[in-house]
């Protein structure tokens, strides 16, 4: 296998590395931490959460008024179709997490 | 908005609209043979139903939505049937003016457009879910 340092000339690399230093964030961005200073990752996880929440207490209120037969029976599969795909995005974020921080965990320091 | 998520919004309107026009046929069909129980009464006057398109101004969307639900025009046809309650000095009743073979055709189309409804709503969600696969 070639040696790195043929395929990467050093010189390259350094020039990539200071450059990368210089880049400021996108102006949205920036904009967007002004807006909300107290928004970190975990408050935007919260929030994801608490609207999937939501979505989920709505669907069954509508199955339960389905069974009663006070919605009808296109309005309850419309709340169950969104509570899918609701659990759905949910369970593969978790999955996403749990697995960036077992990342973490095995790390060898 | 979610393009995705606003096709089964409105497919699920459509296929709302479609399922009140096959309650208009359902109603005519059934009354199809109502007639008045006084000489000369009117009985059961065809109904009829026009959509009309509604924009949800939050989502940016163009639904359809049941615009009106009226009363056919059409004269009602005369039996001659002496013994009936509702026949006339001359012997005559009137029939209402419900033509199966117009409902027949009606309920076709209600159905087939409903099915197209559901076609695109299967298709909305099923690119929905493929997508959120990709996050495994």
């Amino acid at each position: 296998m070639a040696d790195s340092s043929t395929v990467f000339s050093t010189s390259a690399v350094s020039g990539a590395y200071r450059s990368s230093q210089s880049i400021q964030p996108a102006p949205g961005l920036a904009e967007d931490a002004a807006q909300a200073p107290g928004q970190t990752f975990a408050d935007m996880i919260r929030d994801a959460a608490g609207d999937a929440v939501q979505t989920m207490r709505e669907s069954d209120v509508i199955a339960q008024s389905g069974m009663a037969g006070e919605a009808s029976t296109q309005q309850v599969v419309e709340a169950t179709i969104a509570l899918e795909s609701t659990v759905k995005i949910a369970v593969s974020m978790r999955d996403k997490l749990v697995e960036a921080y077992q990342e973490v965990m095995r790390m060898s320091i | 908005m979610d393009p995705l998520k606003s096709i089964a919004q409105i497919a699920a309107s459509g296929m709302h609209a479609q399922s009140t026009r096959l309650q208009i046929v359902a109603e005519n069909v059934a009354n199809a043979d109502s007639t008045g129980n006084t000489p000369g009464a009117d009985p059961y006057r065809r109904k009829t139903i026009t959509f009309e398109e509604v924009l949800d101004e939050e989502a940016g969307v163009t639904m359809v939505k049941v615009g009106e639900i009226g009363k056919d025009d059409k004269p009602f046809t005369l039996r001659h049937d002496p013994s009936h309650p509702a026949a006339d000095e001359n012997g005559f009743v009137k029939v209402s003016n419900v033509s199966p073979i117009l409902e027949m055709a009606n309920m076709r189309e209600a159905s087939r457009s409903y099915e197209a409804n559901m076609n695109l709503y299967e298709a909305g969600r099923k690119m929905r879910s493929e997508m959120i696969d990709l996050l495994k």
